[in-house]
């Protein structure tokens, strides 16, 4: 027990309240002066709102019935509005999910640093400019006296993330709370801006409040963790006993379904751990892990002619005074069952090479063969019977599915096209594909808002499936999915691959998934190929510097979670 | 990097575009005229109630009615080279001269009215965004809804009962006091009394579609993560709207008020009609009645080159306001 004085903020019984809805229940945590404490949990979980509710800014349709939050003596929520405009940017700083929405379009990045110095430290215009500097220079953004006057679409990702962070650190605070602050980061920049942080809470001795879904990053940076599923805190423990074996069954399945470089698996050796949360007789969450028992792959057939035969494409994106070199001579094969795994962090050229191959976009040089059959420069008439046996799941369930239309029409549209027109076939083909995806068949005639993620997910791999495809291109499929969803989603995939004889491009920026379900590995980085090699391989003799920088940005997060679990 | 250059940028390609549009909209308004039966010859000797053929002949010789069509458009873009938008045969002067008297009218009526429109529209739509689902944005929702409704001319004729007529607050028509000495100050005075009514008149449907568009860009960049950053900051609500928010929804509010120029120079017919304003839009449909293209052709010009203006205007009010814009790529 930490004494009275080093405790920076109590939370005690909180409730947030949405009309009927609770999506936080009686949220108790605390924050010592100087401490990382991580609240760890799946999307619907609350964490999101519990920070809000901290710095008082949920919307304003939400209600904090009951609670007390009591940071250095003071409740907040007895706070007036002008009093917690005090408190807020300058002893409580945040900063949020997406780097890329989170600043003002139209400001420079200097004034929306000096904003906050400005207001909270009276600072004149010209003091607050140098201040601008120098917390620039902070958080290392090169040539910080040219840049303070750029606009935030000058800046990538990572940098401003830093002005973000920037901003939040600008009143030297005592308390910040970091919304999931890498989640849209590659893995490298994740690392970077992870340990940035970490080198602020020391340098300014700040309390962290650290919200996130990733276990690799809680386990690496912070030293208490609050587990919450679905508005309830299921548990808090010292990270170092995370992964140890008598934790919350909850617990324990995320860090089961949870993917980790080291551990090597592969789904040739073992399937993931699902977790299934189920309501018992009295109305109490029962949490059960089950792990679907793996069944035998049939080996992928090399003598065969491959499926797939890249050779030396290239794509050129041309706008009126600017060229851009998308894809630079990629030359790859793929064997009938194999699954082809690509890694690389956004702006590799990945999503073009995707695009390329399913003749989304025209190819400048190079050819694609296809079953034997050339389709470069096929026409969309000629293209169109290719198309079937070609097919794409796409990264966004939310984005990727009409709203407007019902499961039942999204998925006959494909048949329609292809020339299906008994409408009793169709009936048959989509219950088929649903027992495929394991959704039931009431789902045709609802409409995508009505599912969660992982549901859509199932939705977009059936869409995939219904023309009974030979190759599918998988661009990030489980990225916008929470670490259980992932491993269900994976099982699935493996499953279909065995069932239906597939073959898979799969792309992602996710080491971890990459390793588990790939059979080979391409590296790709500016636009290139700078790599091929088995799956296993890879990860232990990679050829490259980038890809051995890869492997460790993305096992760093997870070394000490595993020094300790062993 | 400064505005300045970008906004040079976004100058030049503006004006660059400008030439080649003007001249296929004089060509193609030049051809839409001859589509329309009769000519200047046809009115005026209908008005004079006799006319022979061979006066009519005369008459068609003397304004160069004869000539094969092709050869009068070479003649007009012949007179454009000279920055002549010709003579108008049934007003007896040039049309430059006679645009010229009118054209002051016009833009004044019009600059107030969308400076009514803009001011208030931007006013009552923040109010409108700063309550929305509220009573006082529902109120002001029912009022946005009748203007946009209403047909002008109708709220013209009931401004007049209201202030001419009624409180006899307001001249009920004209451009100024006939036979007054008003100068400087007084002068002015004068005509802004005589402006208010038809320039609200004008604005009124504006100002609603102008807070219904502020109401809709305010709520939505509302909800924008960068919104949010600045409350975290401790910024107060006010500052967060006019610092944050108001300037992001400014964007799609100027490109809507450089489209709306040219539609407000249709309006300006009605009205300049209902409050017998001195203006273009008077002229242009007398024009039509008197089948006196020349004028017609010099008004036509002169409102796409406004029109161009409003959005060159716009462009660089963008290419200030939003720095993605403009941006050398």
């Amino acid at each position: 027990m930490s004494p009275a004085s080093s405790r920076l903020l109590e939370v005690e019984n909180l409730t947030v309240r949405f009309g009927s809805a609770d999506p936080v229940r009686h949220l108790s945590f605390s924050v010592d002066r100087g401490e990382t404490v991580a609240v760890v949990g799946e999307s619907g979980s609350g964490k999101s709102l519990s920070a809000l509710a901290l710095m008082r800014l949920l919307p304003r349709n939400a209600e904090v019935p009951n609670g007390r939050i009591t940071f250095e003596g003071t409740d907040l929520l007895k706070l007036s509005d002008r009093d917690i405009r005090k408190v807020r940017g300058r002893e409580i700083a945040m900063i949020f999910q997406e780097p890329m929405t989170s600043l003002n379009p139209v400001a420079t990045i200097g004034n929306q640093i000096a904003e906050v110095l400005r207001l909270h430290e009276k600072l004149s215009r010209k003091e607050a400019r140098a201040r601008a500097i120098e917390l620039l220079n902070l958080v290392k953004i090169p040539d910080a006296e040219k840049r303070v006057d750029d606009f935030p679409h000058q800046l990538s990702g990572g940098q401003r993330q830093r002005v973000m962070i920037a901003i939040a650190v600008a009143c030297k605070p005592k308390l910040l709370i970091a919304d999931e602050p890498t989640t849209a980061l590659d893995a490298t920049i994740q690392a970077q801006i992870l340990e940035l942080l970490d080198e602020l809470r020391r340098k300014l001795s700040m309390g962290l409040l650290l919200i996130t879904h990733d276990l690799g990053v809680v386990s690496r940076w912070s030293d208490r963790v609050v587990v919450m599923y679905h508005g309830d805190k299921l548990e808090e423990l010292p990270t170092s006993e995370l992964f140890s074996a008598d934790r919350h069954p909850y617990t324990r399945g995320l860090a089961q379904a949870s993917i980790r470089l080291e551990d090597g698996v592969h789904h040739t050796s073992r399937s993931l751990s699902e977790i299934r949360v189920v309501k018992d007789l009295d109305g109490q969450n029962d949490y059960q892990i089950r792990q679907p028992v793996p069944r035998d792959l049939p080996p992928v057939a090399n003598d065969d002619e491959p499926i797939l035969q890249v050779d030396g494409l290239s794509v050129t994106y041309r706008t009126r005074n600017r060229e851009n070199r998308a894809l630079d001579k990629a030359t790859l094969t793929l064997a009938k069952g194999e699954t082809l795994g690509i890694v690389g962090e956004s702006g590799s050229g990945k999503s073009t090479l995707s695009k390329a191959i399913m003749r989304l976009v025209n190819a400048e040089s190079g050819s694609i063969r296809f079953q034997g059959q050339d389709i470069t420069g096929l026409s969309p008439n000629q293209l169109q019977p290719v198309r079937r046996d070609l097919q794409m799941i796409f990264q966004d369930p939310f984005g990727s599915l009409n709203p407007r239309k019902s499961i039942r029409d999204i998925l006959e549209a494909p048949l329609i096209v292809h020339g299906v027109h008994d409408a009793a076939e169709r009936r048959q083909r989509i219950a088929e594909t649903f027992e495929h995806v394991r959704l039931p068949l009431s789902a045709a005639e609802r409409y995508p808002h009505e599912f969660s993620g992982g549901q859509r997910q199932r939705i977009g791999i059936a869409r995939a499936l219904i023309l009974r495809p030979s190759l599918v291109i998988c661009d990030e499929p489980v990225s916008a999915l929470d670490v259980s969803i992932q491993a269900q989603i994976l099982n699935l995939l493996v499953d279909l691959k065995r069932d239906l004889g597939l073959s898979y491009l799969f792309i992602s920026h996710d080491l971890a998934v990459v390793q588990y379900i790939s059979d080979r590995v391409i590296v790709m980085k500016d636009s290139r190929i700078i790599e091929e090699s088995d799956h296993k391989t890879i990860w232990r003799q990679p050829k490259t510097d980038y890809t051995r920088a890869l492997i460790a940005a993305a096992a760093g997060g997870e070394t000490r979670s595993r020094a300790l679990a062993s | 990097m400064s505005a300045l250059p970008r906004i040079l940028r976004t100058l030049r390609r503006t004006l660059l575009q400008a030439v080649p549009t003007v001249l296929g909209i004089i060509i193609l308004n030049f051809f839409l005229l001859q589509l329309a039966p009769g000519d200047a010859a046809d009115v005026m000797a209908g008005e004079a109630g006799s006319a022979t053929v061979e006066t009519m002949q005369a008459l068609r010789e003397r304004f160069g009615l004869d000539n094969p069509v092709l050869v009068q458009l070479a003649n007009y873009l012949g007179n454009l080279a000279q920055f002549s938008l010709g003579f108008s045969p049934r007003y007896g002067m040039p049309v430059t001269e006679l645009i010229g008297q009118r054209l002051p009218g016009t833009l004044t009526l019009m600059a107030m009215a969308l400076a009514i429109a803009i001011l208030i529209g931007l006013t009552l739509g923040s109010l409108m965004a700063a309550f929305s689902g509220r009573l006082p944005d529902r109120l002001l929702s029912i009022f946005a809804l009748l203007f946009y409704s209403v047909p002008g001319f109708w709220i013209g004729l009931m401004l007049i009962v209201l202030f001419s007529v009624t409180l006899g607050w307001l001249p009920s028509g004209g451009a100024g006091t006939i036979g007054s000495s008003y100068t400087g100050f007084a002068a002015i005075i004068d005509k802004a009394r005589y402006m208010v009514l038809p320039a609200t008149s004008l604005a009124l449907f504006y100002v609603a579609i102008y807070a219904r568009l502020t109401r809709a860009a305010m709520l939505e960049v509302k909800n924008q993560d960068f919104v949010r950053t600045a409350y975290a900051k401790g910024l107060s609500p006010a500052v967060v709207t006019v610092k944050h928010v108001l300037r992001n929804a400014l964007i799609p509010i100027t490109t809507m008020a450089g489209m709306h120029v040219g539609g407000m120079l249709g309006g300006a017919v009605v009205v300049e009609t209902v409050y017998s304003w001195p203006g273009l839009g008077r002229l242009a449909f007398e024009a039509v009645m008197g089948r006196d293209y020349t004028v017609l052709l010099g008004i036509l010009l002169l409102s796409s080159i406004l029109v161009i203006l409003a959005n060159a205007i716009v462009d660089l009010a963008q290419a200030w306001l939003d720095p993605r814009i403009g941006e050398q790529k």
